[in-house]
Order: structure tokens, then C-alpha cells, then sequence
């Protein structure tokens, strides 16, 4: 893995005209320049890419998909912690091998997580798990009684106020006995006084 | 708005406010010990709330509003106590078109891809 590779800022504009050109990309080496080769022409959006990163000051790592990683690596890669990675590979959802008594992960697994994973936080639409009831009464409730039960956790079904309590705990078993399905299950904060507008 | 998050096979039905400056949503650490989620095994984050940074991790629940569900990533709260429930940007409104009235007290959304 290569990082934060540094490259003199007068230099990148030369450089990004060498890469944009049509002509071959020739390396030139050797004290007399004697030594040429000519770079395939692949390499040069690869190279333009990581230029225009560094560019934005952002630091660049290099690394071929069939490469492992330690977990402690993925995870700084994933921005998780090693903690959850272990969970993630237990559960099979990132495959791995065992090297000794410390697994390792290939580049092009936690690649194809982080794909999965960004797709998970964007959301998806899906078919509801459960209809949910009509709450307007709930909600009416909720609106007339808020002052008196400021600062308590409620559980209502409908027009009824099933428990008011200090903690959820409390107020959750207090739910499970009443039985009724979807009570809903609140903290009713504090009001703020006259003139003061709620922040953050 | 109530609405009823599933977890773990698991329902609760709750209150959350829909907040634009959220990035991401945010549920009441209480909300998640009742669906049996241990919140410190999630994918951990941070978030700017009530003059504070708040350490939270995320769980992959389903939300549902009324006729609408999401699959999505809720976070919860180490050990910072929120007063309500938030329904952010990350998962939620940026799947969804919303609209407010709010002399009536109603809000509208709707899937963002629908006429």
C-alpha cells in the first residue's frame, strides 16, 4: 500500500498535459537518460486519477484487488471499527482466511462491503413489514396532555394513556401487560418557557 | 409523526421528528434496547447535536410512516440521553419527497420517483 505520495505542485500541470497528450508515455531512466520505456497507454487515466486526488490534498494508496488485508487495515479502510469488522466477517457477510490465528480479508472483498454498505445508508423503499394503525387520536392525545406529562415516557393506544412513567424501562413493561398492538411509546420533553425557540 | 421502527424481527412504535439539518437519523438509545439491538456493536459515527458531539452507531432497521417503509441505517446514541427521535437526510429524506402544511399540522411524503 502506497500513501500520500508528494508530488511538486509545478510539476502536476506538466504532467497532466504529458498524460492528456495522444503521443506514447515514455519513462527515461539511467544517468545518460540511455534507458527508455514506453508505458502502456492504460496507465494514464490511472495516473491522471491519482493526480487529480493528490491534488485535492487527499492522500492515495495503490492497492492491487487481490491483495489482503490485515482486519485492523479494512477497518481503517471501511472507517469502522475492528470491533464490527470481526461481527461483519462472522456473520460471512466479508469472506476471509485464516493466517495463523489472524484472518485477512482481499482488497476486492471490503471493496465490494464498502459498495453494499454505502447502498444500505442511501435507504431503500420496500414494501411495509407491518400496516400500521390509524394514530390521529394518538397523536391528539399527545398534543392536549403534553404539559401535564412533561418530562415522562407515555405509552398510549388511541384516545388512552396506557402508563406514564420515569423510564422506558418502566413504561415498556407497562405496555407489554396492556397487550394492545402498536401502543405508542414516547418521551414528552420538557417545555421550553414562553418566547424561546427550540435549537439543534 | 409516529412511526414504527423493525429490527431484529422486533416492532416498536415511537415519535420522530423529521429534521432537515440532520444528516443522519437518530433514535433514542431506550428506543433501541427495546428492539434487543446492543448499539455499541453498530458501525460507529458522529453527530452534532444540542451545542455537543455525539458517538452513535448504526443498525440497519426498516421505518415505517404510514404507507411507506425504508429499509435504512438508524443510529443511536452511546450514552447521551435525546430528547426525541430524528428522522434525518442519510436514508430517509433523500429517498423521500416532502412537504409540510403546517396551520393544518400535516405532513405529506411520498416516494421521490412517484408523479
Amino acid at each position: 500500500m502506497i500513501t500520500g505520495i508528494d508530488i511538486a505542485a509545478e510539476n502536476t500541470g506538466t504532467i497532466n498535459k504529458l498524460l492528456s497528450s495522444e503521443e506514447p508515455l515514455t519513462l527515461v531512466g539511467g544517468e545518460q537518460a540511455e534507458e527508455k520505456v514506453v508505458l502502456p497507454e492504460s496507465l494514464k487515466p490511472l495516473l491522471k486519477q491519482i493526480l487529480a486526488e493528490m491534488a485535492k490534498g487527499n492522500e492515495v494508496a495503490v492497492l492491487a484487488k487481490d491483495a489482503e488485508m490485515t482486519t485492523q487495515e479494512a477497518a481503517d479502510y471501511l472507517k469502522v471499527s475492528r470491533a464490527y469488522l470481526v461481527k461483519v466477517i462472522d456473520r460471512g457477510e466479508i469472506p476471509s482466511r485464516l493466517v495463523g490465528n489472524h484472518r485477512r480479508v482481499k482488497v476486492k472483498d471490503a471493496l465490494l462491503y464498502e459498495q453494499s454498505l454505502n447502498e444500505k445508508k442511501r435507504g431503500r423503499i420496500v414494501p411495509p413489514p407491518v400496516k400500521m394503525r390509524d394514530m390521529n387520536k394518538d397523536m391528539k392525545w399527545l398534543a392536549e396532555h403534553r404539559g401535564e406529562y412533561a418530562g415522562k415516557w407515555v405509552a398510549i393506544y388511541e384516545d388512552r394513556l396506557i402508563a406514564a412513567c420515569d423510564t422506558a424501562a418502566e413504561v415498556h413493561e407497562a405496555k407489554e401487560r396492556a397487550g394492545f398492538p402498536q401502543t405508542l411509546v414516547t418521551y414528552i420533553e420538557e417545555p421550553l418557557p414562553q418566547g424561546m425557540s427550540k435549537k439543534g | 409523526m409516529p412511526v414504527i421502527i423493525t429490527a431484529n424481527g422486533l416492532t416498536e412504535t415511537v415519535t420522530a421528528a423529521i429534521d432537515t439539518g440532520s444528516t443522519l437519523c437518530v433514535f433514542q438509545r431506550e428506543v433501541a434496547e427495546s428492539l434487543g439491538i446492543t448499539v455499541e456493536d453498530g458501525i460507529e459515527d458522529y453527530v452534532s447535536a444540542m451545542g455537543t458531539i455525539i458517538r452513535v452507531y448504526g443498525h440497519e432497521a426498516t421505518v415505517t410512516i404510514g404507507d411507506l417503509a425504508l429499509d435504512m441505517f438508524v443510529y443511536f446514541p452511546d450514552y447521551q440521553r435525546i430528547p426525541r427521535n430524528l428522522l434525518g437526510r442519510q436514508g430517509f429524506l433523500q429517498r423521500l419527497r416532502f412537504g409540510l402544511d403546517d396551520y393544518e399540522g400535516i405532513v405529506y411524503l411520498s416516494h421521490h420517483n412517484d408523479p
